[in-house]
């Protein structure tokens, strides 16, 4: 009982203790209810049925009839009798005689003679009570009842909503007024028809009203009801069609008739092209052929269609489109065939019973929201479209005429425009179904049922109206059977959907001698014999005409368009049955008075162009008189992919949010994956509940009235990843500023779409790679850091526009050919299905050009250009794989190698020079591999490429101007070279073996040599080519990756790196035995190490490799012009596996004794530096600036910890400090920067411990130098950090002045 | 998401912090507060009941926002005997979502203790780090939500008692700021750091 559970609860909390009083008496109320009802159940043995139900009255003093006799009626007529006045649940209060002050006290309009009473039961159905009002003064303006059956379809919505804001009943909300009236309208109607349905409509009235106050539970007890109601679901608690669901999106895009129709769309599309590709000849031919034999045979075709042909032949093309009749419904009638002939719709609700109330939803709300949305939208375009001006023609009168009156609001014309869009508003009531219809036959539409309206309001105009459930299999299997017959005739079909499709008929009727009628003829009796599903045909010169003639011919006909004057033709077809016409545009047109095509012939292209935009212009110019050029395209090309849902979203928190893109970006992977592609731009579209919208939507889950937000962001590469996807999303998603309770739609568009496909496609689209792995981990940062260089590149610089473009086809392109390269590693590597990016013949072939292009760069330009901007030239540059020659003036190494006078020679060229001192059988494994791979002058050309991606992966974040000068890069390669092998130790035993066959096969001796230098351990992998893109330095490698692999591969890959670095640090002129001495040294060294060393450092300290290397000699290399440009390229990967012998032979990437380096364990840098750095060389300190950019990405918890050269712990960063500080009297401003650089990443990454501490630590070292550059230099850095911390917290950082 | 576990421990440490905070910094007198051991280190505990039940509920209404992953920062801001804010410590909270089969690297949370630990121990020295406050300071506790929260926030039934409100604008601002970091906690479940923002002249009164 309401009452009673209300006044416990009250009760429970009170302090005062006057709800211990009301506590008994809503005891007693109840228990009289009680009575009453079992009352009722004795004298008239059942419930709820009749005249009064619904109607609960309260009797006031005296009246005629008594009450007694009052409590009687209603005992036997189905209403209730309340002892007591309720103001919740009492409906009228019965008095012949009230004093004021009891009127006042009881607030309600409701107070009405005995009469009406008395008056309804003689009448027999229930009067207006308004009549019987005992008090003038209360508002007459009520609801009035209607009786008259039919008056629901009269009524406008906009009455009803008038009528309803003026009824301010002081305690009900006006929509359950209205409801409660529709009801009661409701009641009156069905009385006629059948009782029973009516009174359990009304019973839903008391129930409503208690809703609202918020118990709904408790609401439903004292109607006691019959109707067979289950609890109200509400999606707060966890609805299984709310987000609140986990397998909420699976189950959604199970269920969701509009992903289902798109993606069968997008399907078809593409099986339409597959069905190409194979080419199996047309079967469906031979009999077409045969049968029209027959038939000319037999009859002779009317002479309507002979001559056509005729005409049609050898100069215009024959298109038909072909569309099934009401698609679902007919699949759907398959499985139904007892409702042949009824109407029927298709719907996901399951019953034709009424819908539920649910709490807090307001659904006028929402009606009279979209109409005023709708007229608003409507008014302003119309507005904008011509400002009303004096009359000039009569074609402007008439719209004015149109204009003003629509402005006017509320004149009949607007009802009368209106009516079409918002007929079947006045429809939906608080309970009525807002289920969609997809698809309702021809019988049902003849009712008035159209396709996307709501099932309740349809049920009102056809209450006979059966509903069916979905079928998405038979759909799909009707879709494949139509497809695969029209495809046995001709391949030239253009699919939109999965039941309409465009063929052009041009080639078959002219191969086959048939005429058009009778090929659809026959095409179609076959596919109702296939699929038992009648479809339409129209046939016209172009797609245009063959699109109307459709809707001539449905339905379940076909129709021949071939006028000869197509503008005739044209002229009485609606302006809204244009392509591309659609709701908007047609209202713009008509209020222009533009109804029919001829109307529309009757402007000039210029006027309408200036209306609507050139293109919607000239499209309507010639679509209006049948000029369609478009063609039938049976290469679709996909422009974005999405997911995108809208229903039952219902966040509780941003994590929900978060999970659900998560999610969502699954999805839209799977879709990418699906059609091979990859996206470069990604769009976030939210919906958001509107300001003022209720909470609880009319629609039952749905999104209700929103905003729509959209965001997008561009990558410098196309991606199809899961990963990227959603990190991309989410942090759009923060930018959205919204509470994630009110998102209602989430949506995820990938577009900018590029194929996935080219020569390497068949390879390693299938097969993935860990290197794929890690650079998809890694490839976030790197696109970021390309956006921000290639901006500013493209805007500023002349004839640079190109670069950054191929430089983004670079990118996607060195994974590919990694992963065409090496195959088989490939294959055993294979450990997520990370789709690789694989670039297209075209790219590789197109970034062929760039280096043309680039030869023509002047110098002076580069010159010219800031210096920050020179950098990122040639940083640019270098991603093409040019080596930008330089004199290095300042440098101050004193580097003994020739190449420091500044001529580079490409790499290609040291390589050759290696290969012949070293005379092995490099060559022979080189021209192997080339035949080996497919397409190798592009993969050789793009091997520099691959280089330098490779180095920009490892550098993350860091700036690209990181690389300078051509020992830099000679060096970058040398280390990657050395990291070639270190990428193999990825790879299990079982794999080594593998690759092993695999090179042995390409050359026998290459492999001896690998053998020769292998000690047992890992070095034996040396020699596939491509293998050494694999992993090029440990920094690359996801520490999650490593957690994920077997405990041995961890070790490999560990000592694999420990290994490769001192390599690199060696400069040994060793021979190759030597050389082997030092590897099995190495080897056992690692092992040790790996035992020794914990693993949660791991990443970190490899992370100290690459960087260390190149950098260093960098320093003031950049920005010189470069004097002349060789051209770095075929760099060959096989044969620079032997490194040692490269290094020698090159006197570029022999640069001078490695600096020093900082490592985790002690053992190491004492080795380390016993092994290379001998002296404080002033040289060997030069920072470097890896950790430059790594503004850390928040959005992932695991955030890296910001890097000062690779190394981020404290001890070491100490070290690193300290030997700069006392390796060098004067600073370079550079490695200033990038400490200062590493201190604000501090900042950013909310480390001000960290900064603190080292903060002073430089400060300690700064005082002991006593040196006034190192001040100034403190001083600057301190100011970086200040300025990075007002950015962060607004308040600068407690720092010691000097 | 989960954020229960980091919910517990964020919520645990407060408590210790607020507490030790009230004691280095002397914004009560030293009689009030007890010796605890906690984290396997003595703390300071105050055991005045009012004190004390208003620190736990201070702390124990953060649970709701906290268990949603949502307050970015806690500060405790001392005031002075003005009511202008002198200094405010402020807890950056990074909660990552774990739960407690997931934590792996750290299954008997010992890591996590030492870092508590560490934490805790910085905070009591403090003081050394801080210019001494004037006397007769009092102190506020504040967080930073985002936008959405604070109607959730107020909505909450169980906060009805212990309301939280928007914090006033002067007792946001510190004069003169400037920071002092103290320490930053990097576990699994969470991480926190604690820096002061000190105001240039506490002594001085307007």
């Amino acid at each position: 009982m309401s009452g009673r559970g209300r006044g416990r609860r009250r009760g429970h909390n009170s302090i005062t203790g006057f709800e211990e009083a009301g506590g008994y008496m809503a005891a007693k109320i109840a228990k009289l209810q009680n009575q009453f009802k079992s009352d009722v159940v004795s004298t008239t043995g059942e419930q709820s049925q009749g005249l009064f139900s619904g109607v609960a009255i309260y009797v006031n003093g005296y009246t005629e009839p008594t009450g007694e006799e009052l409590k009687r009626i209603m005992m036997t007529h189905g209403g209730i009798y309340h002892h007591y006045y309720s103001r919740r649940s009492t409906t009228h209060i019965i008095a012949s005689n009230l004093p004021d002050s009891k009127v006042k006290n009881l607030n309600t309009n409701r107070i009405v003679s005995p009469k009406w009473i008395s008056d309804s039961l003689l009448a027999g159905h229930l009067l207006d009570y308004t009549k019987y009002i005992l008090y003038t003064n209360q508002s007459k303006s009520q609801p009035k009842l209607q009786f008259k059956p039919n008056s629901k379809v009269e009524r406008d919505s906009q009455n009803s909503a008038s009528s309803l804001s003026s009824t301010d009943v002081a305690d009900e909300i006006p929509c359950i007024m209205k409801s409660d009236e529709e009801n009661s309208i409701k009641l009156n109607t069905e009385i006629k028809q059948s009782r029973d349905t009516g009174s359990v409509n009304v019973k839903d009235s008391p129930e409503n009203q208690n809703s609202n106050d918020g118990s709904v539970s408790d609401a439903k007890v004292p109607s006691g009801s019959t109707s067979a109601k289950v609890s109200i679901p509400s999606p707060s608690t966890g609805h299984h069609m709310s987000t609140a669901n986990p397998g909420f999106l699976s189950e959604f895009y199970s269920n969701s008739r509009l992903h289902y129709i798109s993606t069968m769309g997008a399907m078809f599309k593409q099986y339409v092209t597959e069905l190409q590709s194979k080419d199996e000849g047309f079967p469906g031919r031979k009999g077409l052929m045969e049968w029209a034999k027959n038939q000319d045979g037999e009859i002779s075709f009317g002479t309507d269609t002979t001559p056509v042909t005729t005409t049609m032949k050898g100069k215009k093309r024959t298109i038909m489109h072909i569309d099934m009749d009401c698609f679902f419904v007919s699949v759907g009638l398959r499985k139904y065939p007892e409702l042949h002939g009824k109407p029927v719709a298709v719907t996901h609700a399951r019953s034709t019973s009424q819908g539920q109330v649910r709490e807090g939803m307001d659904r006028q709300y929402e009606l009279n929201y979209y109409k005023e949305r709708a007229e608003k939208k409507l008014s302003s375009k119309i507005r904008s479209i011509k400002p009303s001006s004096p009359a000039v023609n009569p074609e402007t009168e008439a719209f004015d005429e149109d204009g003003n009156e629509l402005s006017e609001n509320g004149t009949k014309q607007e009802g009368a425009s209106r009516s079409s869009r918002f007929s079947t508003m006045s429809l939906i009531d608080e309970s009525s179904s807002m289920s969609e219809i997809a698809s309702c036959n021809y019988v049902a539409r003849k009712a008035g049922v159209k396709n996307g309206m709501f099932l309740g309001p349809a049920l009102k105009l056809c209450p006979e109206l059966q509903t069916m459930p979905y079928d998405f299999e038979g759909y799909k299997e009707v879709s494949y059977k139509l497809y695969d017959i029209v495809a046995s005739f001709t391949h030239d079909i253009e699919a939109v959907s999965c039941d309409e499709m465009y063929v052009d008929l041009t080639e078959l009727i002219q191969s086959c001698q048939v005429t058009p009628l009778q090929f659809t003829t026959y095409l179609r009796q076959k596919v109702q014999g296939v699929t038992k599903c009648p479809c339409s045909a129209g046939l016209g010169p172009n797609m245009l005409i063959a699109r109307m003639a459709t809707r001539t011919a449905k339905p379940n006909g076909q129709h021949l368009a071939a006028p000869g004057d197509l503008a005739e033709y044209m002229k009485d077809q609606k302006v809204t049955g244009l392509p591309g016409v659609g709701w908007s545009l047609g209202r713009r047109l008509e209020s222009e008075g533009v109804v029919t095509c001829g109307d529309l012939q009757a402007k000039a292209l210029r006027q309408l162009q200036s209306i609507y935009g050139s293109r919607t212009g000239q499209s309507l110019y010639s679509y209006c008189r049948g000029l369609d050029d478009r063609n039938v395209k049976s290469e679709h090309v996909r422009k974005s992919v999405s997911a995108e849902v809208n229903y039952g979203i219902r966040f509780t928190c941003e994590s929900d949010a978060h999970k659900f893109i998560n999610e969502l970006a699954g999805e839209v992977e799977r879709r990418l994956t699906a059609i091979k592609m990859k996206g470069r731009c990604i769009t976030l579209k939210l919906k958001i509940r509107a300001k003022d919208a209720p909470v609880e939507t009319a629609k039952f889950m749905g999104h209700g009235v929103c905003d729509n937000v959209a965001k997008s962001v561009s990558l410098a590469m196309a991606t199809s990843l899961t990963d990227v996807i959603e990190r991309e999303t989410i942090s759009l998603l923060r930018q959205v500023k919204a509470n994630p309770q009110d998102f209602r739609g989430v949506g995820i568009q990938v577009s900018r779409l590029e194929g996935q496909s080219g020569s390497s496609a068949s390879k390693s689209s299938s097969s993935t790679s860990i290197k794929s792995f890690l650079l998809g981990a890694k490839a976030n940062p790197v696109k970021k850091i390309v956006d921000s260089n290639s901006a500013p590149l493209e805007s500023k610089i002349v004839n640079d526009s190109t670069l950054s473009k191929s430089f983004m086809l670079d990118t996607g392109r060195s994974a590919s050919l990694k992963t065409c390269e090496a195959p088989g590693l490939e294959k055993t590597l294979t450990n997520k299905s990370h789709l690789e990016t694989n670039s297209s013949k075209k790219a590789s072939s197109s970034s062929r050009t760039v280096p043309d292009e680039k030869n023509k760069i002047d110098m002076e330009v580069l010159q010219a250009l800031p210096k920050e901007m020179r950098e990122q030239v040639i940083a640019e540059y270098r991603q093409q794989g040019y080596v930008i020659p330089t004199l290095m003036l300042n440098d101050s190494i004193g580097d003994p190698q020739p190449s420091t006078s500044g001529y580079c020679p490409p790499l290609k060229k040291a390589v050759n020079s290696e290969l012949s001192s070293s005379q092995s059988s490099i060559m022979s494994v080189d021209s192997e591999l080339k035949k080996a791979v497919m397409n190798d002058e592009d993969l050789f050309e793009d091997y520099p490429h691959g280089n330098e991606d490779e180095m920009n992966f490892r550098q993350e974040n860091s700036a690209l101007e990181d690389k300078k000068g051509p020992e830099s890069k000679s060096s970058a390669v040398l280390s990657l070279i050395e990291d070639f092998s270190s990428g193999l130790r990825n790879s299990s035993v079982a794999d080594l073996q593998k690759i092993k066959q695999n090179t042995g096969k390409k050359s026998g001796s290459d492999l001896n040599l690998v053998e020769d230098l292998s000690h047992g351990s890992s070095n034996s992998v040396a020699s596939d080519a491509g293998n050494e893109m694999l992993i090029t330095s440990f920094s690359q490698v996801d520490s999650s990756f490593l957690n994920a692999i077997p405990e041995e591969l961890q070790e490999e890959i560990r000592q694999d790196f420990k290994r490769q670095k001192q390599e690199a640090s060696t400069t040994s002129e060793n021979v190759k035995d030597k050389h082997m001495e030092r590897a099995g040294l190495w080897g056992k060294m690692d092992t040790r190490q790996a035992q020794t060393e914990s693993h949660t450092t791991l990443p970190s300290r490899s992370k100290m490799e690459g960087p260390s290397i190149r950098r260093g000699q960098g320093g003031k290399k950049r920005g010189r012009p470069p004097k002349n440009r060789p051209v770095w390229q075929r760099t060959r990967s096989s044969p620079t596996k032997r490194s040692s012998p490269t290094k020698k032979s090159s006197p570029t990437t022999h640069t001078r004794p490695k600096k020093v380096r900082f490592s985790v364990s002690d053992q190491e840098v004492a080795e380390n530096t016993s092994i290379t750095n001998p002296a404080v060389d002033p040289s060997s300190t030069h920072l470097n600036n890896d950790m430059s950019n790594q503004v850390p990405d928040q959005d992932t918890p695991h955030e890296d910890e910001p890097e000062l050269c690779g190394v981020h712990k404290m001890s070491e960063v100490k070290l690193l400090i300290r030997e700069w500080v006392f390796s060098c009297s004067c600073p370079e401003v550079e490695d200033a920067d990038i400490l200062s650089q590493f201190y604000t990443s501090l900042v950013t990454h909310r480390d001000l411990e960290k900064l603190d501490l080292l903060i002073k630590f430089l400060y300690r070292q700064v005082l002991k130098t006593h040196n006034m550059h190192w001040e100034s230099t403190y001083k600057a850095v301190i100011e970086e950090v200040q300025t990075a911390m007002m950015e962060k917290y607004t308040v600068k950082l407690k720092v010691d002045p000097l | 998401m989960d954020f229960s576990v980091s919910c517990d421990i964020v919520l645990e440490l407060l408590e210790v912090a607020i507490n030790l905070i009230l004691y280095t910094r002397e914004i009560y007198p030293p009689a009030v507060f007890q010796r605890r051991k906690k984290y396997s280190i003595p703390v300071q505990m105050c055991v005045h009941p009012g004190l004390r039940s208003y620190i736990s509920e201070c702390v124990g209404s953060l649970r709701p926002v906290l268990e949603k992953g949502e307050v970015e920062r806690v500060v405790v801001v001392v005031l002075s005997p003005e009511g202008t804010p002198v200094e405010k410590f402020v807890f950056e909270i990074t909660q990552h979502a774990a739960k407690p089969l997931n934590i792996k690297q750290d299954p008997q949370l010992s890591r996590l203790e030492e870092a508590l630990r560490a934490f805790c121990l910085k905070l009591s020295i403090s003081d050394s780090l801080l210019q001494p406050l004037p006397s007769g300071c009092s102190f506020a506790v504040q967080i930073h939500v985002p936008d959405h929260v604070p109607p959730t926030l107020s909505a909450n039934p169980q906060n009805q008692e212990f309301p939280w409100v928007e914090a006033e604008k002067e007792q946001v601002e510190v004069k003169e700021p400037h920071i002092v970091p103290l320490k930053t906690l990097r576990t699994e479940v969470c991480r926190m750091q604690l820096y002061v923002e000190e105001s240039g002249n506490k002594m001085q009164t307007e």
